[in-house]
């Protein structure tokens, strides 16, 4: 019988053979495919590949705005204290000791803790794991108890690694001595691995190494400091030890920021929960710590501190990251969804656990600890705050009603008061229905969740009182098996927490750079890398040219991340599986170039947000091969490969020199030789626009001034502000007379004005000055008789407030329509794009002009505004017929952009009559810029008008003596006269003088530049 | 011997435990000595891959030498139990036994905890700690096959002492904590109830009742969260797609293990070179989980072969077993067959995911001196064992 039953016994083990086979055939031979790909995607790294914007060209092709690599010295700390004697140093006494040892300390003994380390014994590390402790001269390890929980023999290991590395060895030495079968200690099998006869050599060695190490960082820390101080005059002198503290101090700063991850990460995987969710107090009152300190080496007060600040950080983050969140997610709540339900929602997920009902934290409770948590105490007490939803009914009133109780809800109090409840809940549907009320959202927000927070602590902590008293120990261990899962991770997590790295210098000097890349093996954990940055050229002050117009780029908002978030997150679970199939694979194609990266760049203002979608590339993916791959060299056809698409170039019409002549004609304005008709309130802080365009609209240069902040942000004067002034209008900016041929223009043509009716620009009878119909003129004493030639010549005010008078609104309405002012210049054809913005006000000349405002619109001023782009726009049309649409942009892609334009509706004599008299105003003696702008002065002839626009009627003392009100001035032309090329357009904001001596002058400065020279020189024909 | 009288030999002490002139070495079971060194073999030199790619990887955790000095120390109790005569053996299995339950009683108060649990006595060797729970098995063996040698299991009563012999050790292994190896003693200890003559149907009733008291067990939660979540990943790790999605969880270990396995194909990927080995993720690589880097770098056709091997040591030693008339010895070297069986079965079951992660080694395969030890122990029992078949006259002599 007893040999019989061994019959099925054998049987069964035949069965289970074939159950294994069958199974191992099935994951092996039939799934193989599935692991396979798995496999590779363990060792298979993938990144996106970033796209390079596209770059603005001026007319010329010269870059104004390109993607540069730039360089940067990063910090990795796993390196450093692998690598580097000091972090070798520390981190092997950290190790023996059992606390977290300064940089600062190992950096003061450095030499002695060395010494000390590489003479520890095979035997002496030995007792240390059997838990007897260690003494030497500097080394203070107590003896434990229990060596095992102290991770005793994981702790000589890394002492082992550290000492090896501190005497140089290689990864063969290394291993041998690893081996070494004797009780010696590293530096002795040193000794013996060179064939040394003495400890001398070695120890030598070592020091000049400690030496060189020490030097070396000083050296680094010296040239951080320079560059931290932008100390690149070689006058400035930098204290090295001062230089050096400040250095080491940092690094125990990015010491601690990787230590601290890597516990919030490590306790997480323990415990379930983050750290941060629990007051510090409560967690080392009742939680067993010790494992983590061990895992990091950390001491007590170590342990402390990390929980302290992450928990500070946690509450900070409910302010500045959560409720931002939370504020957008109500915001952008789909139509028909309650607002309030989706505030109820998020608060409650701050407190709710992932895994089903419960409260987090709470519901790992029953997990966490070794100690059996009775069903009873586990059960009660664990709903501590009300939950409404799935629990009573809800009353009718819904999402604010429960908002309001939440809100309310006092721990000690019960439940809240009905009525206090029905107000909050309407106070609620107030703020949340119709838009969301940012500022209230957020401070009800705070005050509920601090409510909450404090009510959910109080209850935690009473629940884990119960619990140690059950325990019969105040700090309860946490279940091994947890406990196991994140000892398992501890190394990998600390090692790639320990690799992502710091920008310590951003575009470093050469110095640096040759430095750390010279001498990598020197300035071990320091490494210079590469990157993209946005760099635009610059003018000799350093500021970017035409910066207003072109504008800049920011990173993601908050809103479009939020946007995105769902295929950012689909996106993320490709790349991380390792197993795709091919239509996975097309989906991570096409997702990659959908999904903006959290550091791209996307267009904020001016051109790059106009044009955001052009320069916008699409982004490529690449995979690395792995080791497995790179071992048997596996074929590779499978890894995807995707090149990055750079965004379009943009071709501006700006001329970059022009551009710069404009710029320092507004901030080295010319004067008027006069000194007593100098504003020099205006000349110390100029302020104004400058816009140089072809007569076809292709706008050569369109320049605003200041374009540097002279502290307008903080004293909210907009003449102080780097504003863009060329389309926009910041503040009240009526054209003045430079509107005036566009009325003798009209009136010529539609109302067949009699160019020889004389007005007479007298003294007004009734106050002093001169004028017409209340208006008053420049001219003190008045111009006398004046018929239009003369009056556009000397832009004499009487005849055009005479002229006013003689129009209609619909004729005013009509030439400014015909002229383009209060239109859109066609910048911006397509108006639906953001970036670029333009002021203009299509209600121009809408509302009825009153009685005297008639004599006003004749003369361009209080109910007529303009931007100086209208004015040189409208100034294109008027030298040669044809009202161009303006462009800053010519091509886009290569692809040209159209040019639009139409003829005006006015006559040819209309208008050559009222350029003949602009050629007055600049080449004839008492034109009002013949002064400045006469052909012998600047060198060529042009045609214009100057205008002077009044702000005010408070008067300013002039130095004259005289009281001038405050104005705007403007200068605008067209040269060649008999054949018209280009366009001029001064503006000049807030002055107390004239066009004749302010805004002419500066167009003088400009038309005398050599820029503007060579522009003639290589356009205009001879 | 004409007109001589016959006198009983007088041995040494030594010779009364050892059997140190007249083995019959003919009789030795080479056979299963050779599949068993060959096992050996085969797991050393996958260990030495796995230091090999350790130092390639400029990783410490796999030590082939300190491994070889282990298998060095223990192998010598190999050739030391095959010589152990089966009568002192049968004299003195409750001593052995009671050293067994002593030192697992110990184990709280000398032991060396690791990991959260204390399962290791620290010895004077250096790197070798005796677990206790290993040595408990093979002293239950002993202990069973006394007390089943004269007990044919038919009446209930029969069943109440070698149950309780069984439940000391395994209430006292599963207080370390350690379940899984707990666990292990159930098949040894029902199989040799079955040797022993117990009616399979009853022994199935056993398993069955077994299964709702694990299920009870589960539902009141008298097992811990970390043990319920082994079964819930077990469970949950069936579905292919369900284990990749959750890899970084509590199903990180099994993850791992698949991808081993899967990855290795028909042919294997080779010594040392499966991502195992390379990316280093796979916990217990040396020990609990070996069976799935040998499946890797073998393959399919590499660790069918492997399988074979195994499962006829285990059938050779059932063969061996069935051969031997005397009972006690017979259910002695059965036991020990089922010790390797339950072992290799419970662990590449682990490994295939057919049955939920618990800590045993391979015997033989994984690194350890505990586990070397007694596999040696066990081994050289078996086969000393079978070759010394004294006569007796007990019940099973007239017996088929």
């Amino acid at each position: 019988m007893g040999a019989r039953r061994f019959g099925p016994l054998i049987l069964l083990v035949a069965l289970g053979t074939l159950v294994i086979w069958a199974r191992l055939f099935q994951v092996q031979v039939l799934e193989h495919a599935t692991w396979e790909s798995e496999a590779k995607g363990l060792v298979r790294q993938g990144a996106v590949v970033p796209y390079q914007r596209g770059e603005f060209h001026d007319r010329k092709g010269r870059l104004l705005v390109r993607n540069e690599q730039v360089y940067r010295v990063e910090f990795s700390y796993r390196d450093f204290r692998r690598d580097h004697p000091l972090g070798q140093v520390a981190h092997a006494w950290s190790s023996l000791e059992m606390r977290p040892v300064p940089l600062a300390e190992a950096w003061a003994n450095l030499e002695p803790m060395a010494e000390e380390l590489v003479q520890l014994t095979r035997a002496d590390l030995a007792h240390f794991v059997d838990g007897e402790g260690l003494q030497g001269s500097l080394l203070r390890v107590p003896a434990c108890d229990d060596p095992a929980a102290e991770f005793r023999a994981s702790r000589r290991s890394d002492v082992r690694f550290y000492v090896s590395h501190l005497l140089g060895f290689d990864a063969t030495q290394t291993l041998r001595a690893s081996r070494a079968e004797d009780t010696s200690s590293l530096l002795e099998f040193a000794i013996r691995d060179r064939g040394a006869s003495s400890a001398d050599p070695v120890l030598d060695d070592l020091r000049r190494r400690l030496e060189r190490s020490k030097r070396d960082l000083i050296e680094i820390a010296v040239q951080l400091e320079r560059h931290d101080r932008d100390a690149s005059e070689s006058s400035i002198t930098v204290d090295p030890d001062a230089a050096l503290a400040h250095l080491l101090a940092r690094l125990e700063g990015w010491r601690e920021d990787v230590e601290d991850q890597t516990a919030g990460e490590l306790f997480r995987e323990a415990a379930g929960f983050p750290a941060a969710r629990v007051d510090p107090a409560t967690l080392l009152a009742h939680l067993d710590l010790s494992w983590l300190s061990v895992l990091l080496r950390w001491d007590e007060p170590r342990c402390e501190a990390w929980l302290r600040s992450s928990r500070e950080a946690y509450l900070a983050s409910l302010e500045n990251w959560y409720l931002p969140r939370m504020t957008l997610e109500v915001e952008l709540a789909p139509r028909g969804e309650d607002p309030a339900q989706v505030a109820f929602e998020g608060w409650r997920a701050l407190f709710a656990s992932d895994s089903g009902p419960g409260l987090v934290v709470f519901d790992q409770l029953d997990s966490l600890f070794r100690l059996r948590i009775p069903r009873p105490l586990r059960a009660a007490g664990l709903q501590v705050l009300p939950d409404p939803v799935g629990a009573e009914p809800v009353p009718a009133i819904g999402g604010f009603d429960q908002l309001a109780q939440l809100e309310l809800w006092q721990p000690d109090a019960g439940g809240p008061d009905p009525r206090e409840v029905a107000e909050l809940a309407q106070a609620w549907r107030e703020h949340l229905t119709g838009g969301v009320d940012e500022e209230w959202f957020g401070e009800q927000s705070l005050i509920a969740l601090h409510s909450w927070e404090a009510g959910f602590q109080q209850a935690l902590g009473e629940q884990l009182e119960r619990l140690s008293a059950l325990a019969g120990s105040a700090r309860m261990p946490i279940a091994e098996g947890r406990l196991d899962r994140a000892e398992e991770r501890a190394r990998s997590v600390l090692k790639d927490r320990g690799s992502r790295t710091t920008e310590v210098a951003s575009r470093p000097d050469y110095d640096l750079i040759q430095l750390v890349t010279r001498y990598p093996d020197h300035f071990a954990g320091f490494q210079v890398t590469d990157g993209t940055e946005r760099l635009r050229a610059k003018d000799d002050r350093g500021i970017p040219i035409a910066e207003s117009i072109v504008g800049n780029v920011r990173k993601p908002s908050l809103r479009e991340v939020f946007a995105q978030r769902d295929l950012k997150r689909r996106l993320d679970r490709l790349i991380h599986r390792g197993n795709r199939d091919a239509d996975q694979d097309e989906s991570l194609k096409l997702l990659v170039r959908q999904v903006a990266r959290l550091d791209e760049f996307t267009g904020g203002d001016g051109l790059e947000g106009y044009y955001d979608r052009e320069l916008t590339g699409h982004n490529g993916y690449h995979e690395e091969r792995g080791l497995q791959e790179l071992a048997d060299g596996t074929d590779t056809e499978d890894l995807i490969d995707l090149d990055p698409i750079p965004g379009e170039n943009i071709e501006l019409t700006l001329d970059v020199d022009l551009q710069r002549a404009a710029v320092d004609a507004l901030a080295h304005p010319g004067e008027d030789p006069e000194p007593n008709r100098l504003d020099y309130d205006w000349l110390r802080r100029p302020c104004g626009a400058i816009v140089v365009t072809r007569v076809n609209g292709d706008v050569l240069a369109a320049a605003s001034y200041p374009d540097f902040d002279r502290g307008g942000w903080e004293s909210g004067d907009h003449r102080d502000m780097p504003i863009e002034r060329t389309l926009r209008m910041p503040g009240f900016q009526p054209p003045g007379s430079v509107f005036k041929p566009f009325v003798a223009a009209w009136a010529l043509d539609r109302r067949g004005l009699d160019t020889s009716h004389l007005v007479d620009c007298a003294p007004l009878p009734d106050r002093e000055g001169s004028g017409y119909g209340g208006l008053l003129c420049h001219a003190r004493w008045g111009h006398g008789p004046v018929a239009l030639h003369e009056a556009l010549q000397k832009s004499c005010n009487g005849y055009f407030a005479w002229l006013g008078e003689q129009l209609s609104q619909d004729d005013f309405r009509g030439l400014a329509a015909e002229f383009g002012f209060g239109r859109p210049t066609g910048v911006r054809r397509d108006r639906s794009r953001g970036g670029l913005h333009e002021d203009y006000f299509p209600e121009l000349f809408a509302p009825p002009l009153g009685e005297r405002e008639y004599v006003r619109a004749g003369n361009g001023l209080s109910v007529v505004q303009a931007t100086p782009m209208q004015v040189a726009r409208a100034y294109c049309g008027l030298a040669t017929g044809v009202l161009p649409e303006m462009r800053l942009v010519s091509a886009v892609a290569g692809e040209p952009v159209a040019h639009h334009e139409r003829p005006l509706a006015l006559s040819v004599e209309a208008l050559t009559f009222v350029r003949r008299a602009l050629l007055d105003v600049t080449n004839s003696p008492g034109g009002s810029a013949w002064r400045a702008l006469n052909e012998q002065g600047i060198g060529f002839t042009i045609a214009g008008k100057t205008g002077s626009a009044d702000l005010t009627s408070t008067r300013t003392l002039a130095p004259d003596g005289t009281m001038r009100v405050r104005k705007h001035t403007w200068f605008a032309g067209y040269f060649p006269p008999e054949d018209p090329l280009f366009v001029v357009v001064v503006f000049v904001d807030d002055t107390i003088q004239t066009s004749s001596h302010s805004s002419v002058w500066v167009a003088r400065k400009l038309l005398t530049s050599p820029e503007m020279r060579e522009l003639i020189a290589e356009e205009l024909p001879r | 011997m004409k007109g001589a009288a016959w006198h009983p030999q007088r041995r040494s002490a030594l010779g009364r435990v050892l059997n140190l002139r007249s083995l019959a070495w003919l009789r030795v079971e080479w056979h299963v000595l050779a599949m068993a060194l060959s096992l050996l073999a085969i797991g050393l030199v996958f260990v030495r891959h796995m230091d090999l790619a350790d130092v390639n990887f400029n990783r410490d955790e796999v030590h082939f030498a300190s491994h070889l000095r282990k298998v060095g120390l223990t192998l010598p109790f190999l050739f030391l139990a095959l010589l152990v005569r089966p009568r002192w053996l049968r004299r003195n299995t409750w001593v052995l036994y009671g050293i067994a339950i002593a030192l697992l009683l110990l184990v709280p108060v000398i032991g060396e905890e690791r990991n959260h649990a204390r399962r290791w006595i620290r010895l004077p060797l250096p790197g070798f700690d005796l677990q206790p729970s290993e040595l408990a098995k093979l002293g239950l063996i002993l202990a069973l096959a006394r007390v089943l040698y004269t007990s044919r299991m038919k009446t209930l009563g029969e069943w109440v002492r070698p149950g309780l012999l069984a439940l000391l050790p395994m209430a006292l292994v599963a207080l370390q904590p350690d379940l899984g190896t707990a666990l292990t003693i159930v098949p040894v200890t029902l199989g040799m109830f079955y040797l022993a003559g117990a009616s399979a149907r009853r022994l199935v009733a056993i398993v069955l009742l077994a299964g709702l008291v694990g299920l009870g067990a589960w539902k009141l939660e008298l097992v811990r969260g970390y043990q319920l979540q082994r079964v819930k990943t077990w469970v949950a790790a069936m579905d292919n797609d369900a284990l990749i999605e959750g890899r970084n969880g509590p199903a990180f270990h099994t993850y791992m293990g698949r991808v081993s396995v899967g990855n290795g194909g028909w042919f294997g990927t080779g010594l040392g070179q499966g991502v195992a080995n390379e990316a280093g993720h796979l916990p217990e690589r040396d020990s609990d989980s070996i069976f799935a880097v040998v499946a890797e770098e073998a393959g399919f056709v590499g660790t069918g072969a492997i399988v074979l091997l195994y499962t006829s040591l285990i059938a050779a030693l059932m063969i061996s077993a069935s051969a031997i008339r005397e009972r006690f010895t017979r259910l002695v070297v059965g036991g020990i067959a089922l010790y390797f069986g339950a072992h290799f079965f419970i662990n590449v079951g682990v490994n295939l995911g057919l049955l939920p992660m618990t800590g045993l080694t391979l015997p033989l395969f994984s690194t350890g001196g505990s586990s070397l030890l007694v596999s040696f122990l066990a081994l050289g029992l078996a086969l000393g064992l079978a070759a010394q078949q004294e006569p007796t006259l007990d019940q099973d002599a007239f017996r088929d």
